[in-house]
């Protein structure tokens, strides 16, 4: 390996940059400093696709259409648990409309809500009628959906190895004498409930198959995993698999595996020898498709006199009905020096259905239980929760995100919790926020130009509408010094250059840099091509119109001229030259990481919020939110992506909630109307504060802020709740009939 | 959904006998915005919709010296900007304006908004038989009943849904219903009916007979009137408690008293008792109290809805409170 000249690089924000120096692999080009003066990233260009969206030109995969499509629906198991006895599908078959039906493999079903069979039939409705003629018996099986429940011996086994699991048993540091040593301590238990995603696009798929060749157009976050996933349930080559995502209307991480409504449309499809389209209802789509999983935290805390903190413990449990994966623990080790650190977690599986990552999975919850943990202790030791903080946080950023933001909110207006008086008490909150979404390398990214000078990209992420396709034309736009409208973006079609899913807030990090990669290589290949007619060096050339020209000599060359020039060869590594169709393109991927400032990304948020003590009901007054995410690429999506996180956060303190009754293990409130999500009117005012970093990692210096921006929202609010009222309501979400309720209970205790 | 017929008629007549033919069952059908997603469920299954959306005598708004005249197929919308029903009859005017959202306010009707089946989660859910559908059992009594009566009977814990009806009551509005037998007339209060009734039915309708129209007298001089909602999401709900008042005073006595409750009983709860407290007095934070704390004598809440009759009591005090003042 021949070693690299290393580059420097400042990384850091001002006040606070570092001088270090990467090795940038070949064809890199040198991340983009913290003052580059560039004219199209960092501006607040309108989404690409926003004109689409709005006028309905914009094509979900509910939309689409395809010549002899049958519609399908999916018969499924009513009870908790069940097995099938027996199953007929004969007289639904015998249904003049119904083209094709199956019976799925799996005969034991372990939710109320999972896939039992399928039909296809040339109307929904007839597909729907046809579901009411099969006959079907099941032997109803002893179930659990009450986590608490689920835990204790003797319950219902809800899968085989048990319902209980640790899944992490850690401890660093003395604890025992940390706490033993600390001056004071304080535990804090808290509940999360199971939350749903509630994408405003359902799940759903379209299938077509054209030999043994399978298209299937799918409300996915990933089309490449989707592709693997259904190849291998189908036990197809997953080179004859290709899937599509055009738009998503959200997914929040409900959309980045396969569901079993993919394979059953492909399936079908095959069948009846003609497409068939599956779109779940908003019913379906709340039983099946994924979910957060809920949280039941103990934590205690210790402290030092002077607010430094000396160990903690964590136990949690949750439950994803009959998925793991419910630990909370994320937060702890990323944001605060804790020198002993005791974490013992378990999922508990039930028969209710499966949870998958939602938004921060994990860290939602957690950080409502740690940043409650530590208000608690800054009560108890008489001490500013905010200057506790600032004395035990790890993150440069953070602290100066921690000053700046208490300094435009007005954090020191914050009275000792429970002074306040009258019907409606007025409370201040604050929480941070971790999270590393700085990218992994893989991806690849392809640009191409045409002798017309049009530019397309094509990348086979997706855009869940975070704005991936407008920051990847204004990355191109910015190399190529041409206007963002010059460029097309083409994403969703793993037969496009490989991504990974679209999640983790790890897409902008992922394909930009690519993007930027790629565009360089063209730039410089255009250039190389224009050098010798135009007689110049290639790096004095400039790209100008549809033209390359040398400034300042009046000589330049059409690209018509460039692109069409028959016997021209370009000895490029990673550039495609086509001068018989005027093509030029150049492929790049997404390199390692290179060093970091700090890991991922800070930020913090603050909270006011007005309890109506008379009637229970909490306002989210105000919201002030301090982000980084290194170089912030567009302001305009960066807000929105904040504004998005900040109300799915207060929509979770205050509102949201799977309700099962577990007497029958049925879920009753799989409906938009009694699963209440945050409406326009419960809105708070959101002032974003963004701090941009030269955060490293990457050429374009981008991290991703999906996720950070969603984390503190609702430990903020329910710490504002807690200043106010003097008491916390531990479990979530904070909802009038339990802010009237605890008020009630202390009246009742009083003397 | 099933198939179903969907008619048109252009008078009343003409739909009154399109549900009176219709042995398979027929249903009258205006706003839809409830009924339409009853179907999708399975709750309701129609052979027969008959539309009145064309009937232009079920739409006529008319306001006279004496009383308010609203057809049936008013939508909400008309009945919570009219500035003249804002001003007079303010508490229907804020039920009316309170009710979901902008989009169904302009779809849902005044009839519709009465006849409304409860919200029920298990009433709505395909996997509960429950009493109102024919069953054996009320599901929320043991359940999860946040959301269900502090009143009534234990046969069956709804609460009523509507927001415009606690305010008709109040005002002593009378319902007009057509059938093919002709019109009866009743106050409002006795259209509502309790489940142990028929469990069933939440009104007095018979099924081949229409609400017509509504006809809210005029109030006296003095009178004040408000209503308010509790929304556990204010953008769109139904009331976890709401409270309609409607006071006549003279000068800062209070001379006439009409106190109902949406949200915690499967009929508009008229609160009698705390009518009469009210009633001779200044409303004094004491007497306020009292009224407050009488109207909910007798609440039976359920092992989740406890928090309805401190709500509740809140919601009155507040209504109260602010009409005493204005």
């Amino acid at each position: 390996m021949p070693t690299r000249k290393k580059t420097p690089v400042k990384l850091g924000f001002p006040g606070h940059f570092i001088e270090t120096a990467i090795a940038l692999p070949a064809g890199e080009p040198a991340p983009w400093d913290f003052g580059a003066d560039l004219k199209v990233v960092g501006t607040r260009v309108p989404r690409v696709d926003g004109p689409d969206k709005v006028s309905g030109r914009a094509r979900y995969t509910f939309d689409l259409s395809l010549p002899g499509m049958l519609h399908a629906a999916v018969l499924r198991c009513p009870h908790p648990h069940a097995r099938l006895k027996r199953i007929e599908l004969g007289k639904a078959e015998a249904h003049p409309e119904v083209r094709a039906a199956l019976v799925l493999e799996e005969k034991e079903y372990r939710f109320a809500g999972a896939e039992v069979a399928a039909v296809a039939a040339t109307t929904l409705a007839a597909a729907r009628d046809a579901l009411r003629l099969i006959e079907v018996e099941y032997e109803v099986l002893p179930f659990v959906t009450d986590p608490e429940k689920a835990r204790a011996a003797g319950a219902p086994a809800v899968r085989k190895e048990g319902n209980r699991d640790v899944s992490a048993d850690k401890h660093r540091g003395d604890v025992e004498a940390g706490f033993r040593k600390a001056d004071a301590e304080v535990e804090v238990r808290v509940t999360t409930p199971v939350a749903l995603h509630a994408c405003l696009e359902g799940h759903g798929s379209l299938a077509r198959w054209e030999g043994d060749h399978l298209t299937v157009w799918d409300s996915t976050q990933a089309v490449f995993d989707v592709r693997d996933s259904l190849a291998a349930a189908l036990k197809h080559p997953p080179a004859k698999v290709r899937v599509i995502k055009d738009h998503a209307g959200g997914g929040f991480g409900s959309k980045l595996q396969m569901w079993t409504h993919t394979p059953i449309a492909a399936r079908l499809a095959k069948l009846a020898g003609a497409p068939v389209k599956l779109l779940l209802s908003r019913h379906e789509d709340f039983l099946c498709t994924g979910n957060r999983h809920s949280s039941v935290q103990r934590v205690r805390l210790a402290a030092r006199r002077d607010g430094i903190f000396s160990a903690i413990s964590w136990e949690s449990f949750g439950t994803g009905g009959v998925e793991g994966g419910a630990q909370t623990s994320g937060p702890i080790e990323g944001m605060y020096r804790i020198p002993a650190v005791a974490i013992h977690e378990e999922d508990v599986y039930t028969n209710a259905g499966p949870a998958c990552a939602m938004r921060a999975p994990g860290h939602v919850q957690g950080m409502i239980a740690l940043e409650a943990a530590i208000d608690e202790l800054s009560d108890k030791l008489g001490l500013d929760p905010l200057e506790v903080r600032l004395r035990n946080d790890k993150s440069a950023i953070r602290k100066a995100e921690l000053r700046l933001g208490a300094e435009r909110f007005g954090w020191s207006r914050r009275k000792p919790s429970g002074s306040d008086r009258g019907a409606l008490m007025r409370g201040l909150g604050v929480a941070g926020t971790t999270w590393d979404g700085s990218g992994l390398p893989g991806p690849e990214v392809e640009v191409v130009v045409d002798s017309d000078f049009r530019v397309e990209v094509l990348c086979g992420t997706q855009d869940i509408g975070t704005g991936t396709r407008t920051i990847l034309a204004q990355v191109v736009a910015e190399e190529l010094r041409i206007p963002v409208e010059q460029v097309t973006v083409r994403l969703g079609d793993s037969y496009f250059p490989y991504s990974i899913l679209s999640g983790g807030s790890l897409t902008a990090a992922c394909v930009t840099p690519a993007a930027r990669a790629a565009a360089v290589k063209l730039r410089h290949a255009l250039m190389r091509l224009a050098a010798s007619p135009l007689e110049a060096d290639a790096q004095d050339l400039e790209i100008e119109g549809r033209q390359v020209c040398v400034p300042g000599a009046g000589r330049s060359i059409a690209f018509a001229d460039l692109l069409r020039h028959p016997g021209r060869k370009l000895g490029l590594k990673g550039v495609r030259f086509d001068p018989g169709a005027g093509r030029l393109s150049a492929i790049a991927t997404r390199q390692a990481n290179f060093a970091g400032f700090e890991p991922g990304a800070a930020g913090c948020q603050f909270v006011e919020v007005e309890v109506d003590t008379e009637l229970g009901k909490i306002r989210v007054l105000r919201v002030v939110a301090v982000h980084d995410s290194g170089r912030i690429l567009n302001p305009l999506l960066w807000e929105s992506q904040v504004n998005g996180g900040i109300i799915q956060g207060t929509s979770f303190a205050l509102l949201e909630q799977r309700v099962m009754d577990h007497r029958y293990g049925r879920m009753l409130n799989a409906d938009l109307e009694t699963y209440k999500v945050l409406g326009a009117l419960e809105i708070p005012a959101i002032e974003i504060i963004p701090f941009p970093v030269a955060a490293g990692f990457n050429n374009t210096q981008v991290v991703g802020i999906g996720e950070p921006a969603i984390i503190p929202t609702a430990a903020t609010v329910a710490n504002a709740v807690a200043n106010a009222l003097g008491f916390r309501i531990p479990d979530l979400p904070i909802t009038p009939d339990k802010v009237l309720d605890a008020l009630a209970s202390r009246e009742g205790e009083a003397p | 959904m099933s198939g179903f017929e969907y008619a048109t008629p252009a008078t009343l007549n003409e739909a009154l006998e399109l549900l009176a033919e219709s042995t398979a069952g027929a249903m009258p059908i205006a706003g839809g915005t409830d009924l339409v997603t009853q179907m999708r469920t399975g709750i309701a299954a129609p052979r027969r919709l008959v539309s009145l959306a064309e009937i232009a005598e079920l739409a006529r708004l008319d306001i006279t010296g004496d009383e308010l005249r609203a057809g049936a197929l008013t939508p909400l919308v008309r009945l919570a900007v009219d500035p003249r029903i804002v001003s007079r009859w303010t508490a229907f005017a804020q039920g009316a304006g309170s009710a979901a959202s902008p989009q169904i306010r302009n779809a849902g009707t005044l009839g519709g908004n009465l006849c409304q089946r409860p919200r029920c989660w298990y009433f709505r859910s395909e996997d509960f038989h429950c009493r109102k559908k024919g069953g054996s059992e009320c599901f929320a009594l043991e359940g999860e009943n946040k959301y269900h009566a502090i009143f009534g009977e234990d046969e069956c814990r709804i609460v009523h849904p509507s927001d415009t009806a606690p305010a008709l009551v109040a005002f002593g509005a009378e319902v007009a219903l057509r059938s093919p037998r002709g019109e009866r007339r009743m106050p409002v209060e006795s259209f509502f009916t309790l489940p142990s009734i028929d469990v069933t039915r939440e009104n007095v309708l018979e099924k081949d007979e229409v609400v017509a129209e509504l006809r809210i007298p005029n109030p006296p001089p003095g009178t004040r009137s408000a209503y308010l909602k509790v929304k556990e999401k204010d953008s769109f709900d139904f009331a976890m408690v709401s409270c309609a008042a409607v006071l006549s005073f003279d000068g800062d006595r209070c001379k006439r008293a009409r106190l109902v409750l949406g949200g915690v009983a499967p009929v508009p709860w008229r609160c009698a008792a705390a009518e009469r407290l009210l009633e001779n007095h200044a409303l004094r934070d004491d007497i306020v109290a009292a009224s407050a704390q009488a109207a909910l004598e007798g609440a039976a809440p359920l092992s989740k809805n406890r928090y309805k009759v401190a709500m509740a009591q809140a919601a009155i005090r507040r209504v109260l409170t602010g009409l005493a003042s204005a």
